[in-house]
């Protein structure tokens, strides 16, 4: 058996819809008659897609969706570090904005982005995360007084 | 009737209406160039500074502001694949895959003008169909309502992607994106569905950070991938382009308009609003591709892939405003709070907005036109500058992208959770575009599930499985059948590709 990421992708939606009909067993009509509704297609169509993908790659037409295309002129190795690396990041600057709250943590991502990532120099990595701060603070801080938590690190030492 | 139409434009040019309207499209266009703070919430914001106002100032002044957030909200989308409003996710399909191309300056050119063009169609359509509307919503019950939704589903998914098996992909994510729209308490009882015990599920998934994920990660991760600029090597847009993109609406006007007039008519739906209008004008635009050939050139760069959504999300606001003003009814929350805007100047919705204030209904049609001109010269002015931003190497833009990400979704409700979210379905988004599963039918499915959902309770509950049954259900399903027919058809002629270009 062949388990391509497309399988388990289909797999795993299949799974979801499964256990979204499960799910609706214990509830009155009113609550599951939406689910239910939904969910049965979507595991019959899940299954035909994992059993589909099971016989192998999906033909060259499927590929053709209207949506845009990742892009191929980079070698896949390094396509898959790259990927991995723009994730980390993200969850990263997810970590400091739960750590250090916004207004910390825009800075301190916006200067490690450049400095580390970006291999900016220090005089540019400097203006442009003391600019992100400056625009954040004046616009959703100052101007339109959205409520920003403080870091965890801020709550715990109160 | 023509009289008051004209006072109308004369008491809107009155300078302090104007200068409301003016303060109006400044916060607007702002709001609109940000992600994460939609014109509803902005309009709620708003709400309290029109009490000292007189009526024609004080809608100046919301509708000012309200009628060019869609329009700046694509700025956005084409520009950073970004959606700046959650009605404008539809352009960053052929939007920014235009800006890749060197061609920011066409696509923005071209949506200003479809947004233009719509806005204005949906005013006439709302000062020409206020006396003839009403049999045209009541003819829809609940059937006919939840019958429209799989429609737009159908519509999407049979077109998303080519072959049996791009189908069966597209009506997967439709199904998919109407499942995801359960999540949280079930609207009849008030019991928790599928929220794994947890508080911030309750009240469902916030549309905002699921597409701010779906559609900007994805984005920034290819961007980072790449290490090239948005636009990559392509060269820097001109002025020319812009004015090719004026050109293109112009070349397709009939699109445009056919697409402004369904803007118009999802509008007056209560409801549905501009999330649906966008999908159903995209799905519409790429129905008038005339070659299969063409039809592939869509999600890839086609302009009128751009056209459509762009008119269709702008003359919704007009339609949206027809039940407002004439029954009171809002089609949508952000008309919901505009009605706020009657009570707090003194105003009932309803026959008296006919008679006795058709001046104040007039210079609401004179706004949405006025503003969005307004926008549309004030943008083109500056679209040089804002195309050259993807030029921009990946490497500096990066950082920025992530943090108006970030903020887009943090904003929408003011909850951390909302982050993690965006990554959740970025990283489920960036899976789709890698394994070439359509996306927009999962959208629109989320997008639609909630009035789905109620329809569908009301249908049943009313009608028993006699709904199926009633003639324009009836219609539409035979609909449904031609649409997944006629594509499978169109996809039969299509020449076979010789190979898939596999994604990283």
């Amino acid at each position: 058996m062949r388990r391509s990421p497309e399988f388990l992708l289909a797999l795993a939606v299949a799974l979801l819809a499964a256990w979204a009909l499960i799910e609706t067993r214990s509830w009155s009509i009113q609550t599951a008659l939406y689910p239910r509704v939904v969910a049965a297609p979507l595991l019959v169509l899940a299954l035909m897609e994992t059993f589909l993908s099971l016989k192998g790659e999906a033909p060259a037409e499927a590929a053709q969706t209207m949506d845009f295309t990742l892009s191929t002129s980079i070698t896949p190795g390094l396509a898959q570090r790259r990927t991995v690396s723009a994730f980390a990041w993200l969850v990263g600057f997810l970590a400091i904005v739960v750590l250090l709250g916004f207004s910390r943590a825009i800075p301190v991502f916006v200067f490690a982005y450049l400095k580390g990532q970006g291999k900016e120099s220090w005089t540019v990595s400097i203006v442009l995360a003391a600019l992100a701060w400056l625009v954040f603070s004046l616009l959703f801080v100052r101007l339109l007084h959205l409520p920003f938590a403080e870091g965890l690190l801020w709550t715990l030492r109160k | 009737m023509l009289q008051t139409f004209f006072q109308a434009l004369l008491e809107v040019l009155k300078w302090n209406a104007l200068s409301f309207m003016l303060i109006g499209i400044v916060v607007g266009f702002w709001v609109g160039l940000l992600p994460g703070i939609g014109g509803a919430t902005t309009l709620a914001l708003m709400l309290p500074f029109v009490y000292r106002m007189a009526p024609v100032q004080a809608f100046a002044f919301l509708l000012g502001m309200h009628s060019v957030v869609a329009t700046t909200g694509e700025i956005t989308s084409i520009l950073f694949g970004i959606p700046g409003e959650a009605t404008t996710v539809a352009t960053i399909l052929d939007g920014h895959a235009m800006a890749k191309k060197g061609q920011a300056g066409r696509a923005l050119g071209a949506s200003l003008t479809s947004s233009l063009i719509g806005a204005i169609v949906g005013a006439a359509a709302l000062a020409l169909a206020i006396p003839v509307v009403r049999p045209l919503v009541l003819t829809f019950g609940s059937p006919e309502f939840f019958m429209l939704s799989i429609v737009g589903i159908a519509f999407i998914a049979s077109l998303s992607g080519r072959g049996p098996r791009g189908m069966i992909r597209g009506f997967l994510a439709g199904c998919l994106g109407l499942l995801l729209a359960a999540v949280g308490q079930d609207p009849q009882m008030g019991i928790q569905r599928y929220t794994l015990s947890s508080l911030y599920l309750w009240n469902g998934l916030n549309l905002v950070p699921v597409l701010v994920g779906f559609f900007a990660i994805p984005e920034i991760i290819d961007l980072a991938v790449r290490g090239t600029a948005i636009a990559a090597d392509a060269p820097m847009g001109r002025l020319s382009q812009v004015r090719e993109g004026v050109f293109d609406a112009l070349r397709h006007i009939w699109l445009t308009i056919r697409c402004s007039l369904i803007g118009t008519y999802i509008g007056i739906i209560p409801g549905v609003g501009g999330g649906v209008a966008q999908w159903i004008a995209y799905a519409h635009a790429v129905q008038s591709a005339k070659t299969p050939a063409e039809r592939d050139g869509f999600g890839k760069g086609d302009v009128r892939g751009v056209l459509g959504p762009g008119a269709a999300v702008n003359s919704k606001e007009g339609g949206a405003l027809i039940p407002t003003i004439a029954f009171g009814v809002p089609g949508s929350t952000a008309m919901a709070i505009l009605l706020g805007g009657f009570f707090v100047v003194g105003l009932v919705p309803g026959p008296d907005m006919l008679t006795k204030h058709l001046d104040v209904t007039m210079s609401m049609v004179w706004t949405i036109v006025l503003a969005n001109i307004i926008t549309v010269v004030v943008s083109v002015v500056f679209l040089n500058r804002l195309a050259r931003l993807t030029n921009i190497r990946g490497g500096l833009l990066i950082p920025f992208l992530a943090l108006l990400t970030f903020l887009g979704a943090y904003t929408s409700s003011n909850s951390l959770n909302d982050i993690v979210v965006t990554l959740i379905f970025g990283w489920f988004g960036y899976l789709m575009v890698r394994y070439r599963w359509p996306r927009a039918p999962l959208v629109l499915g989320l997008v639609l599930g909630d009035v789905a959902e109620r329809y569908l309770w009301i249908s049943v509950a009313r009608y028993g499985s006699a709904w199926l049954t009633r003639p324009i259900v009836v219609i539409l399903i035979l609909l449904i059948v031609g649409v997944i027919g006629s594509s499978i058809r169109q996809q039969r002629m299509l020449p076979k590709v010789p190979g898939v270009a596999r994604a990283t």
